[in-house]
């Protein structure tokens, strides 16, 4: 059941990619994805290209696909193993989603993040109280780690 | 009753029986041109004809065999009065009528109007088998507007010009103000890349520079269909699923807005895999994944 859903995902994806998102198989594993996302332009993020990977549990839709960043980000809710905290990665997630849905999301991400729910206290830190040094830094970042 | 008085009541029966032969004899010749005018168009195109002769219809194809039905009105004094015509056109043609004239050259002008006006259904059928229509819903020939669906709770209303169909349409948009008012620009700014040769919903695309929708049955086909979970149309066929192997979509969610198919098997187990669905003797309280409603499943003879 799930390799015939990931496999559907996979062919809508192709029929009618979102913008500024692409995302497919890695190898001939079905459940083994590569993605990428545009740094939206909105954010300190512009410019950059940022690498994921997602692996489907073998209950997919039932559980929820395990997305990561293999690019650093500099981000309240992403840390340095590239561990994402989402809500809908987690508690939250439905078998209504979708990989494309869940890219988009992290756009989203990306540009809001949720100092709230941190998953790295000290940059939440610097983003409520120090917002241009935050802005800066991930600006740094960008360049260093997602650029060319 | 004396004997004079009965001369004068023969004298009256016998006026009153000359007037009624007159008038039988005047509309026999009625009846008998009638008839002989309706075999001149041919007894096989005639569709009615009313007790008295006065109404008649006929069947008319057009160029692309399209069934026309042409009514004929005519009274007593016929043929000194040209008949009245009416139909299901947009417009009624003015008919050319002398005193030499018959049914028949009453017939060739309107099979000539309907000819003329082939571009101008063509159109409408391209709309109606191409676009998302509304309403009306079993549009009759004579009808220029339809009201389509083109997304984002948006109607446009497109009135087709009988005379040049395949010009720009007249448009009016109804919906949220926010949705309607870029596209009033869109049209405004684009209208004039209309291309009279181009199928229409392809010129309209262009205009508004998305995607159409579909009509709602392409589309609903689609995704009713479909398993809102696993995604596909019917469950696999193995014998560890019993009865439901291979089975088709057997849930629905109740919210008519949503209305999503589901196996019940795929929405049972998404409902016990997370922990805010609740249990009452053999049916699963939750939320449908897709519109968050409450939903209710039986978890009855899910597998034998």
């Amino acid at each position: 059941m799930a390799s015939k859903r990931i496999q559907k995902e996979l062919q809508d994806l192709q029929r009618d990619p979102p913008t500024s998102c692409s995302a497919g198989p890695v190898g001939e594993d079905l459940f083994h994805w590569q993605a990428t996302i545009m740094g939206p332009p909105d954010s300190p993020y512009a410019g950059g290209v940022f690498f994921i990977t997602i692996h489907f549990p073998p209950d997919y839709p039932f559980k929820p696909p395990k997305v990561n960043f293999q690019t650093k980000v500099y981000h309240p809710n992403i840390n340095s193993n590239g561990s994402i905290c989402l809500d809908i990665l987690k508690e939250q997630w439905s078998p209504a989603l979708t990989i494309s849905k869940v890219l988009l999301s992290i756009c989203s991400l990306l540009t809001d993040p949720n100092p709230d729910d941190p998953l790295v206290p000290e940059i939440a830190h610097i983003y409520k109280h120090q917002r241009s040094r935050y802005e800066e830094t991930a600006r740094a970042w960008t360049q260093k780690y997602a650029m060319g | 009753m004396t004997k004079r008085g009965l001369l004068r009541a023969d004298i009256a029966t016998e006026c009153a029986g000359q007037i009624r032969c007159r008038e039988l004899a005047n509309s026999s010749s009625f009846c008998r041109k009638l008839y002989s005018e309706i075999e001149d168009v041919g007894w096989e195109r005639l569709v009615r004809l009313g007790d008295n002769l006065t109404f008649l219809s006929f069947r008319i194809l057009d160029a692309s065999e399209r069934v026309h039905v042409m009514e004929v009105q005519v009274d007593q004094t016929y043929p000194q009065c040209p008949p009245s015509i009416s139909g299901d056109v947009p417009y009624i043609p003015k008919i050319e009528w002398s005193a030499t004239s018959r049914l028949k050259d009453a017939v060739i002008q309107f099979k000539k109007h309907v000819d003329s006006l082939e571009d101008f259904w063509s159109t409408l059928d391209d709309i109606d088998n191409s676009l998302w229509v509304v309403d009306p819903k079993f549009p009759c020939r004579a009808m220029c507007h339809r009201l389509v669906n083109i997304g984002n709770d948006c109607i446009v209303m497109l009135s087709i010009s009988a005379q040049n169909p395949k010009t720009v349409p007249e448009c009016r948009f109804m919906g949220p103000d926010s949705s309607i008012s870029p596209l009033r620009k869109a049209w405004s700014r684009n209208c004039k890349k209309w291309m009279p040769e181009k199928p229409f919903r392809d010129n309209l695309v262009c205009i508004f520079g998305f995607e159409l929708p579909k009509g709602p049955d392409t589309e609903k086909d689609e995704q009713q269909v479909e398993c809102g979970i696993c995604y596909a149309q019917h469950l696999p066929i193995e014998d560890e699923l019993g009865t439901k192997s291979g089975c088709a979509t057997d849930y629905q969610c109740d919210n008519a807005n949503c209305s999503r198919a589901f196996h019940s098997l795929c929405i049972i187990d998404w409902l016990r895999s997370i922990t805010t669905t609740r249990q009452s003797f053999d049916v699963l309280f939750g939320s449908c994944p897709y519109c968050s409603e409450p939903i209710a499943v039986k978890i009855n003879n899910t597998r034998s």
